[in-house]
């Protein structure tokens, strides 16, 4: 009979998961293309995209900001146990251009890694839900590229 | 003919799940004005043209489509319906979802140019097919034009 039960809990095993983006995605590799005093705004759009917002800065120039945020979503479980987790990461960076467009400095950014668990069981029928979040801190914010 | 109650209610319950399950998801119309831009396939000065379209297809018919651009909602479509705004010449993101979770594609776009792109269900992630031009427009033409959208152009190019 348990092992029955077993192989009946093995069958209907599964599980699922979604990885997704919001927001512009960028890599190092369309980072290393911006270059101080070279990059024009018009280069900016073609390598990241619309920027987030935009804000006027002092002397006429513009402060350019992008965000990317990744997220990983998974499920899976056997009968009487159900683990679902969601681990999220947003990644930034701020561009300041010119009054003649021309990027003067920017800065990339990474937020922590925010993990999200949740746990169901039915021991007696009843579901219980336990739910966990831990955060990883891996860059503080408005760290300087090497340029 | 006798009918009791009992076979009028299982009557009414098959209607009810008939008309359930043929359902599609409907999106309010665009205004005329709308129309008339999207129809004339010239974006304005120094922006590009973006038309998403959903064709029919059964799979999901029931449901609007939320199509994301960049960090904006673009719309909701129907089943033969699309959306069409001016966009910003450069690098852009297009995701379907709430979320933007069932799937991204990435274009670049040049000025005085349309870019088209039809979606479609899967279950890999895959949603966004760029068209011709000749296919876009002629989908354009059938179809009815989403006016359920809010995107608004960031900042003039």
């Amino acid at each position: 009979m348990p092992i029955a039960f077993l192989g009946l809990c093995l069958s209907l095993w599964g599980c699922a998961w979604n990885h997704y983006t919001e927001g512009s995605v960028f890599d190092a590799s369309d980072v290393n293309q911006i270059v101080k005093g070279k990059t024009t705004t018009t280069d900016l759009m073609n390598i990241l995209g619309t920027p987030y917002s935009k804000t006027p800065i002092a002397d006429g120039g513009e402060q350019w900001f992008y965000f990317c945020s990744s997220n990983l979503d998974t499920a899976g479980g056997v009968p009487t146990l159900m683990v679902g987790s969601s681990t999220k990461q947003q990644k930034n960076i701020t561009i300041l251009v010119n009054e003649d467009k021309i990027v003067m400095d920017y800065k990339l950014g990474e937020g922590p890694i925010i993990k999200t668990t949740e746990e169901v069981t039915w021991p007696l029928g009843i579901p219980i839900v336990i739910g966990t979040q831990t955060t990883t801190n891996s860059k503080p914010e408005g760290v300087s590229p090497k340029n | 003919m006798k009918i009791n109650v009992r076979t009028l209610k299982t009557i009414a319950l098959a209607v009810g799940l008939a008309v359930f399950v043929v359902s599609c998801a409907s999106v309010p119309d665009a205004s005329p004005e709308q129309k008339q831009q999207a129809l004339s396939f010239s974006p304005p000065p120094n922006m590009a043209g973006l038309y998403v379209i959903r064709p029919y297809h059964i799979a999901g018919s029931a449901v609007s489509w939320v199509v994301k651009l960049d960090y904006q909602d673009f719309g909701s479509l129907g089943t033969s319906s699309y959306l069409y705004s001016a966009v910003l010449p450069g690098k852009h993101f297009i995701r379907m979802g709430v979320n933007g979770d069932y799937g991204m594609e990435t274009f670049v776009a040049e000025a005085g140019k349309n870019y088209y792109f039809t979606m479609k269900p899967s279950l890999s992630g895959h949603i966004f097919d760029q068209i011709s031009e000749t296919e876009g427009q002629q989908d354009v033409r059938d179809f009815k034009m989403s006016g359920a959208s809010s995107y608004k152009v960031p900042f003039n190019p």
